[in-house]
Formats: C-alpha cells, structure tokens, sequence
C-alpha cells in the first residue's frame, strides 16, 4: 500500500509539474492565451478517464496489476514525447496564422489531442487506484492531493535549473518512477527501463523549442548581425538578451527631432519584449528623454523622490536621474527580470548603490506597504505591457482600477503628479477608459472639480495624462503649454479650460475622442457608457479588467465599429474564453453522458451528477477567487499563486486523509458539507479586511496568514469528494468512475466559467458562488441519504 | 451578403462560367493560361469588391492593381489565397500586406508620374510593383536578406525597369537618392524614424503605421509644410509589427 500511496504521488506532482511546464513552452512557443487554450482540453483527460473508466470497467479491473504501472509509465513516456512531436508535424501550430492558413485549425485540434495523452494516461491511472480500493479513498484521494500539492514547489524548481525544452522530460520522469515502484517482476522492470532511457535522451539532449515566427524572439534574432546574447531560465520565465545592430530605443518624441535613435539590446521573457536597454551613457539617454512627454512633471518642478511601477526601468530612471532626482524607487513584480536588468546596463547598476532601489513585488503590494511619499509617481502605459485589447483582454491589471490609482493618489506630495500614458486607439477606447477612472478615482478622494487636477497632451501616438495632487496654477498651465510647442505634442486637456483643444500637430481622423473626453470631464461618464459601444466604466478591484471592452450588446456591430480591415485578432480575447468555454461544455457533456449508455438513466443519476459537479466547480471557482487576493496581498503573481494553490491542494489532502476515518453516514456529509458552505459564504466578507489588515507585516508573517486563511476552507474541501465516493460505491459501485469523471470534467470547465463570472459579476460574487456551488452538492447528497 | 460569401459566389460563378465557355467554346488552352484567366477573375473581383467598395477611388490605382499578377508575390502554399481580404504570411515572421492595404497607402500619397517614391519594408515586392507602375522612379529598402535576395530575382523577372532594390537598414532610408515626394513605410514601427523624415522632399508625404508591437497600429499620414511636420490619424491597422525594437 505504502509504494502505492508513493506512486500515486509521484504520478500527481508530475501531472502538476507537466501542466505547468506546458504553460510555460506553450507562452514561449507561441502566447499564454494559447497556452490556457490548449492546457484547459489536455486537462478534460480527467473526464475522459472517468468515461473509459465507467465503459470498461471490468475490464480495467481485471487488468489492473499490469495497467496501473504501464498508465503511469506511458504517461511519463508520453510527457516527454508530446511536446517535441506536435512542434515536428508541419512545423508545429500557429495561432497568428489561425485566420490565414485553414490547415492551422487541424494543427490546433492535433496539438490538443496529443497534450491529452499524458492527462489521460495519467488520471486513469489514479482514477484506476480510487476504483480498485474504493473504502480506501480518503487515503489514496489524500496521496493524490498532496503529490499535487507538490507539482508547483516542483515545477518552479526545474524552471530555475533546467531550459525549457528539458522540463517535459524531467516531469516524466518523475512521473515514470511511480510507475517503477509498481513493477514487481525483474522482466517487466527491464522492459520499463526502455521508456526510462528515452527520457534520459530527452531530458539531455532535447530538441530545441520553435517559437513562432511572430514572436518579438523571431523577429530579433531575423535582423541582420542578431545575436543571442544570453538565456537564462528562471522560475518567473525564460529571459533572454538578444542585440542587433538595427534595433533602436523607442522614444516617444516629437516629429520634427533631428538625431539619431540610440541603438538597444532587448530583454526578453518568454520570447516576448520586457525591457529595452539603450545603448550609450545614462546622460546621453537621460537628455534625450527630456524631449519626451514623460519630462513634462520634472518641468513643472523638482521632482526628488520618484516612484516608477512596473515600468521600463532604464528610461524613467535616467531621467529621473537626469533632472536631479534624490531618490528613485522602482517596482517590478519580475525579480530576474530585475536581476538581469541591473546587471546588463552598469549605470543603473552603479546608481543603484546611491540614488536607485528596487523592489521585486506588485506595485499594489508596495503602495500598500509603504508610508513614503512621493513627488513623481509614474505608471507604464497602458497598452504597452501584459493588457490590450485583444487577446490579452483578460489580464488583470490591478493598478488600473479605482482603487489602484487610488492607492498611488494618497501617495502623492502636496505638489506630486501621478502620470500615466495610453496608446491612441481607434475607435477610442483605452484613453477614455483611462480618463473614466482617474476622475472617478479624484470623485471618490474627495476632489470637487476633477479638471483643476488633470493635464493631459498628446504625441502622434500616445495620450498623456498628468494628475497633480493640489490644483494646478496658472503658471503651471503656461508651462504645459511651452513645453509642447516646444516638443510639437497637442495639449488636450488644461485646468481653466472647459474644451478639449484643438489639434494643431497631430490631427486625429476619428474625431471621436476629444467630444468624448470632453463628457467624461463634465461628469457625463455614466452617461456615455450607455449608450458607448464599449466599455468604457472605470474598473474595480473586484472586476480588475482595464482591457475588457467588449460589450456583448454591441458584438455584430464589431467589424463595423472596428472599420474591420486586418484586424483578426481585436477585441477577440474574450469571446476566445467564451469559445473555450462551450468547447469544454460539449466535450464534458459527452464525456459525462456517454457511460450512462451503458450505466442506465436511472437510479439517482442526476443526484450524483449534481453533488460531484458542484464539488468541481465550487473548489475551483473559490481557488481562482482566492488567489486574485492573495496574489496582490503576497506581492509575487507567480510564488502567491503557486504557493496558495500547493496550500489549498495540501490541506484538500489531510482533509481526505481525515474523512477516511469517518463512517459512511449521511449524516457526517451533511455535516460536513453545511459547515463548508458557512464558511465560505463567510470568506467574502471577512477576508478583505483581514487581508488590509495585515498587509503590512513582514513577508513570512504575510505567508503564514495566507496558510491559516488557505487551511480551514481547504481542509473541509477535501473531503466531501472521497467521502462521496463511498457513498456512491456503497449504492452503486460501477458508478465510481464516472462520479471521478464528473468532477474532473467540471474542474476544468469552471476555469474559464470562473474568468467570465469574474468579468461578468466580479471576484466577491465568484466566491458566493463557489458556496452556492457547494450547496447544490448539499442538496443533491440528499441522494445519498 | 457579406464579403466571404460574395469571394465564395464569385469564384463558383467564375469557374462554372470558365466551365460553360470551355464547352460551349473548346479551344486548345493550357493549363498555365486557364490558371492565369482565373487568377485574373479573382483580381477583377478583389478590385471591385475588396477596393472599390471601401472608396478607393483612384482610377490608375485600380487598374495597377487589376493588372499585376498578386500571385506571384507569395508563396506557392497561398497562391490560391493571393485575391483574399487578408494579409498572408511569406516567411522570417513577415507577411504581404492586405490588397485594401497597399491600395489605401497608395493612394494616400496620390501618386503622380513623375514622382520619387521610397518605400521601406520591401518583402515580396508587391507593392513596390504596384508604385512602379504609378510613379517616375521607386526606391525599395528591405532589411532581411533572404526576402531581398528573393524579391531582387523576381521584381528583375517581370521586369520593372524603374524600381530599385536594396538590403538594408530602412531606418537610415536611401540618403543618395533623397529627397523624396513621398515615403511608403510597410511594416508597423514603434516610432517614426527622423532619418526618413529628413528625407521627405518639402510637401512630400509619409504614410507609415506606428503603434504598439504585436497589436494594432495607427495609420500615419505625415505631411511636411513649411519644415513643419504634421500627422494625420487615419485608421486602425494590424500589420505585422517588425523590425525596429519596440
């Protein structure tokens, strides 16, 4: 039993592993909404194995002592395989030509079926132990959760140490040695050490990724004289530093600039850009920037201590620098990203020592935590990193909310300025919605006349606003004024005037945008987002979703709004999540209606169904719901997530572990399901004040009271499934499988239903309904009564 | 109907008219010229359809554009893809631009015969064809060598004596042959390079795509008057975004 429990462990921490592994292949090789695409149909194997399971199970049964070990072999085979086989067919799938190349669809549905492979082979092998010892459930269910408990402590670790091109492997093997320990005989050994050797092969000399050929990667390396100057795998992505003599530092300055754009190394995560690094002294850079709109507060007056959030470092800091800055701060939730970036430019490593310091933690994190004020605050623009529109709709971008700007507003000296810029788009969305929340944010902190605080100017690209904690003077408004006739930008926006001003430099054909911030000024935003094609209300915490402006109203008129010409890709990121979505909702459908063929109609089916979906989806949408807080209350996206998600899944275990020892009463489900339900109907309303209660403390004390909040919900959560189980047996024992079944195919379609609640509704009705979900899981063990 | 479903009937038409006429009329036709009759359907039908319906009005755009053989600028797999209302890819991450496209970024500069074009982003070629046809001399930067070395070999095949092709740096522009009346920048760039606007000849005119990488762009048309330089937003645009760091 003891090599059992240990396989059964193996083979789950390297499922979680595996799936996180491909996250991080599938974002190099082509983009995270690929990536959740493919994972989330790789993930219904769980269902899938739950149908098998039920059709066949005899069969399964009979055969079991040499199927359990071949499953968990073939799984870690197979994770190796997959990856490296669906790049070779026809050159591997890609998504930038899903609109072009009708071939591309088939390459898409291949590359789904064979990430399904390791799913399948891999849950019906634990779905194949829960079935052969069913009164030992809690046990084997308990083993099953703390083996994924550990996938994520797991994966981060040969992240760090491994490229990714040898993570599959790696996982597999993990996986592969489970299944050793199940082989008794020394033939059947030998023969499992054929797969180990394939693995070994694998994991030394893997064949190398082939990202797409739209990557920022591809593009790069394309340029004539391109070298890759570095790779260096991290836990938070693969970084790369890549020169060309043909890549130029992008600056924001006006048209009529005569010199010459100084030449940039690129640092990139996961084939994407994430920061430039320009060529030349912190001086040359530092004067150069100073033509830019982001020089505009230095000119309004000294700026001593200034705080850059998740923005480029190189270029806020010199010219921070260059205009005499004390102290500048910056703030990057990426802490390789930081490492390598000092580290590849000397003079911001050298002010570092004196005037430079940094912080690798959520922007939110840090303005929560500290009492400093500041003269400058300076945001990245919207639109530039992770969040547009498109497919990177669904990103949440917790600065960009009310509350967000909020937080950076109180820290703000008497005369400091937060700024912000938007790339221009067309029709006029992400500046609108930018303006919408800043003046929503000066409405809620108590500013009577919003105007009196808000500059805003404009390149041929971008529109940048500027929000001055005091009013601004009349002085400072002939500044603004100077300042961009002298660099050719437009001013939009000045206190003391009532009209957005005219273009004189850069003429906008869609004239749309200024009338409409001209409403949002004069406090018609409700308004306007009436009868607006899209969405244009200023985002909340609790709906952090700045670049989500589809408006299901107005879908049909899209290509028309959009004057669609080749533009596949926007807007679409949503309606991706909602394709997902009805994608899983028929493959569950089938997976979980097929075995009642065979199964029969009758006899409670719908009960069964009801309790083991409503435990899939309640778990689900209170971990997503969970973890959003976390995340920003922790301050590192990837350590919170993989630390609360490895919390829930180690507290689900024991709670398993636990339920083992109780009778298989009615009465103790009920029980145990009604103290769930109360609890988690609870967590929405204590956990965020306890949460900004203690968000000051010190990171372990943080981590340990993320445990404590993790433990209790989980512990109980992990029961009610074994529990279940045996109930289930107890009436009807062919039916364990396809209750396995149900809840591994509702597991995954409430990711992407979650996402959209969250979009829809909020994080805080998410949570109530992962209570209500529980709750139809108590009404329906009626059933078991 | 929509614009697929008129691509879709057309072409249906097309070929079962081609059908009809070869029986009711058999003559001896190859295969090359039946390929070429339908190919040049399907050009007909992009002009009407794809051009002259969003307003491209420019007779002598529209009938360069209804003459050269868009098929051949691509790659064989998309071959039967050339007429469609979409960019297609041609390798190195590059792709040719949508017809609606290079009609709307020629005609932006109102093409005139005696006008010096320059356009940067060469990759198959095609629209630096389409300029040739239009304007007195065109002068044609590509910065990837394969696509250059590519597009050299076919533009010299169908013989467009006044084009000139050069690998190279689009971001310094051709300062031999500047000034220019007008510069074509054909893949979106995350900043307007003042090379380029150094080399715009007083009242030239630059239409470039600006905007973030890996998203949709802007339509630039820059203006110079008086040493002044004024852009006009025109459109949203997604072209693949290339070349210059972001």
């Amino acid at each position: 039993m003891n090599r059992l429990l240990a396989a059964l462990s193996l083979l789950s921490a390297a499922i979680i592993a595996f799936q996180l592994a491909l996250m991080r292949i599938l974002a190099i090789i082509q983009w995270d909404h690929f990536a959740a695409l493919c994972i989330s149909v790789a993930l219904l194997g769980f269902g899938a194995s739950g149908t098998l399971l039920a059709l066949w199970r005899r069969w399964f049964l009979n055969h079991s002592e040499i199927l359990l070990p071949s499953l968990m072999l073939g799984s870690g085979l197979s994770m190796a395989l997959v990856v490296p086989i669906s790049q070779s067919i026809a050159g591997g799938f890609d998504t930038s030509l899903l609109f072009i190349d009708s071939r591309q669809l088939w390459l898409l549905l291949l590359t789904q079926g064979l990430l399904l492979i390791p799913m399948l082979l891999g849950a019906l092998a634990i779905g194949l132990c829960f079935m052969r010892q069913v009164e030992k459930i809690g046990l084997l269910y308990g083993a099953n959760l703390l083996g994924s408990a550990l996938g994520g402590p797991l994966a981060l670790l040969i992240m760090v140490g491994l490229l990714p091109q040898q993570l599959p492997a790696a996982c597999g093997l993990v996986a592969l040695l489970g299944g050793l320990m199940l082989l008794d005989n020394k033939r059947a050994l030998t023969a499992g050490m054929l797969p180990l050797l394939a693995i070994l092969l694998l994991l030394l000399a893997p064949p190398a990724l082939r990202p797409s050929q739209y990557k920022s990667l591809s593009y790069a390396l394309a340029l004539p004289q391109a070298n890759l100057l570095a790779t260096h795998p991290s836990s938070e992505g693969l970084l790369q530093l890549v020169e060309a003599p043909a890549m130029r530092y992008n600056a924001e300055l006006g048209l009529h600039f005569q010199g010459q754009l100084p030449q940039q190394r690129l640092l990139l995560v996961n084939g994407d850009q994430a920061a430039s690094l320009p060529a030349g002294t912190r001086k040359e850079l530092g004067r150069l920037l100073n033509q830019t709109p982001a020089a505009l507060p230095y000119r309004l007056g000294p700026r001593s201590r200034v705080l850059i959030l998740g923005s480029d470092l190189a270029g806020p800091t010199a010219l921070a620098l260059e205009n005499h800055a004390e102290s500048v701060v910056s703030v990057l939730p990426h802490a390789a990203l930081l490492r390598q970036l000092s580290t590849a430019l000397s003079w911001l490593d050298s002010a570092r020592v004196s005037v430079l310091h940094t912080e690798a933690q959520q922007p939110r994190t840090f303005l929560a935590r500290t009492s400093q004020r500041y003269n400058l605050i300076q945001l990245p623009p919207v639109g530039s990193f992770g969040g547009n529109a498109g497919l990177t709709a669904l990103i949440q971008q917790p600065m960009l909310t009310i509350e967000g700007l909020a937080s950076a507003w109180q820290h703000l000296t008497e005369d400091g300025i937060l700024q912000v810029s938007s790339w221009l788009d067309a029709p006029p969305r992400n500046p609108l919605r930018l303006t919408a929340t800043l003046v929503a944010m000066l409405q809620q902190a108590g500013v009577s006349d919003p105007a009196q605080h808000l500059v805003a100017m404009r390149s041929w690209n971008r529109l940048t606003l500027l929000v001055k904690r005091s009013p601004f003077r009349a002085s400072e408004v002939e500044t603004v004024l100077k300042f961009c006739a002298a660099n050719r930008f437009d001013p939009t926006l000045l206190p003391g005037r009532s009209e957005v001003l005219p273009s004189h430099y850069h003429r906008l054909a869609n004239s749309q945008l200024l009338p409409l911030l001209e409403r949002i000024l004069a406090a018609e935003s409700p308004a306007l987002e009436a009868d607006y094609p899209f969405r244009l209300a200023p985002p909340t915490d609790d709906r952090p979703f700045f670049s989500q402006f589809l408006r299901w109203q107005h879908l049909s008129r899209l290509p028309e709004l959009l004057e669609l010409r080749s533009i596949p890709f926007l807007e679409l990121g949503y309606l991706v999540l909602w394709v997902t979505f009805v994608q899983l909702v028929l493959m569950a459908l089938l997976l979980i209606l097929t075995p009642l063929f065979k199964l029969g109609w009758r006899g409670g089916r719908l009960c069964s169904c009801g309790y083991f979906a409503g435990l899939g989806i309640g778990f689900m949408f209170f971990e997503m719901a969970l973890l959003q807080q976390l995340v920003r209350y922790l301050g590192h996206p990837l350590y919170a997530a993989a630390a609360a998600i490895s919390t829930l899944l180690f507290f689900s275990g024991l709670g398993s572990y636990w339920s083992g020892r109780l009778p298989v009463k009615y009465v103790q489900l009920r029980k145990l399901l009604m103290g769930l339900v109360l609890l988690l109907l609870l967590y929405p309303f204590v956990l965020s004040p306890l949460l900004s209660a203690t968000i000051h403390l010190q990171l372990p004390s943080r981590a340990l009271v993320a445990v404590l909040i993790c433990a209790l919900p989980a512990f109980l959560m992990g029961g009610p499934f074994p529990l279940g189980l045996r109930h289930q047996a107890r009436r009807q024992e062919s039916l364990v499988p396809w209750a396995w079944g149900i809840n591994g195919c509702l597991s995954v379609v409430a990711t992407p239903l979650a996402a959209i609640i969250a979009v829809e509704a909020g994080f805080f009705t998410l949570m109530l309904l992962a209570a209500l979900a529980y709750s139809g899981a108590l009404l329906s063990s009626t059933f078991f009564r | 109907m929509n614009i697929k479903a008129w691509t879709v009937f057309i072409r249906l038409s097309g070929c079962l008219a081609g059908l009809l006429m070869s029986l009711l009329f058999p003559v001896q036709t190859t295969a090359a010229e039946k390929e070429d009759e339908l190919f040049s359907a399907f050009r007909q039908q992009m002009v009407e359809q794809q051009l002259k319906r969003r307003g491209i009005a420019d007779i002598r755009v529209l009938q360069v554009m209804n003459e050269i053989p868009r098929h051949v600028f691509v790659p064989d797999a998309y071959r039967w893809n050339a007429y469609d209302d979409t960019p297609l890819p041609i390798g190195h991450g590059q792709t040719i631009s949508q017809p609606y496209m290079v009609a709307i970024m020629t005609e932006l500069i109102s093409p005139r015969t005696q006008m010096r074009v320059l356009e940067v982003g060469t990759g198959s070629g095609y629209q630096a064809a389409v300029l040739s046809r239009l304007v007195d001399q065109v002068y044609s930067i590509e910065i990837i060598p394969p696509l250059a070395i590519a597009a050299r070999k076919l533009l010299t095949e169908l013989d467009y004596p006044n084009l000139q092709l050069k690998q190279g740096d689009g971001y310094f522009g051709w300062p031999e042959a500047a000034p220019f009346d007008a510069i074509l920048v054909t893949a979106a760039a995350p900043t307007v390079p003042p090379p380029l606007l150094q080399q715009l000849k007083e009242g030239g005119l630059m239409v470039i795509p600006v905007g973030s990488p890996f998203r949709v762009q802007q339509l630039l048309l820059i203006e110079k008057r008086d040493g002044e330089l004024i852009s006009n937003s025109l459109m949203p645009v997604r072209f693949v975004p290339l070349r210059r760091g972001p």
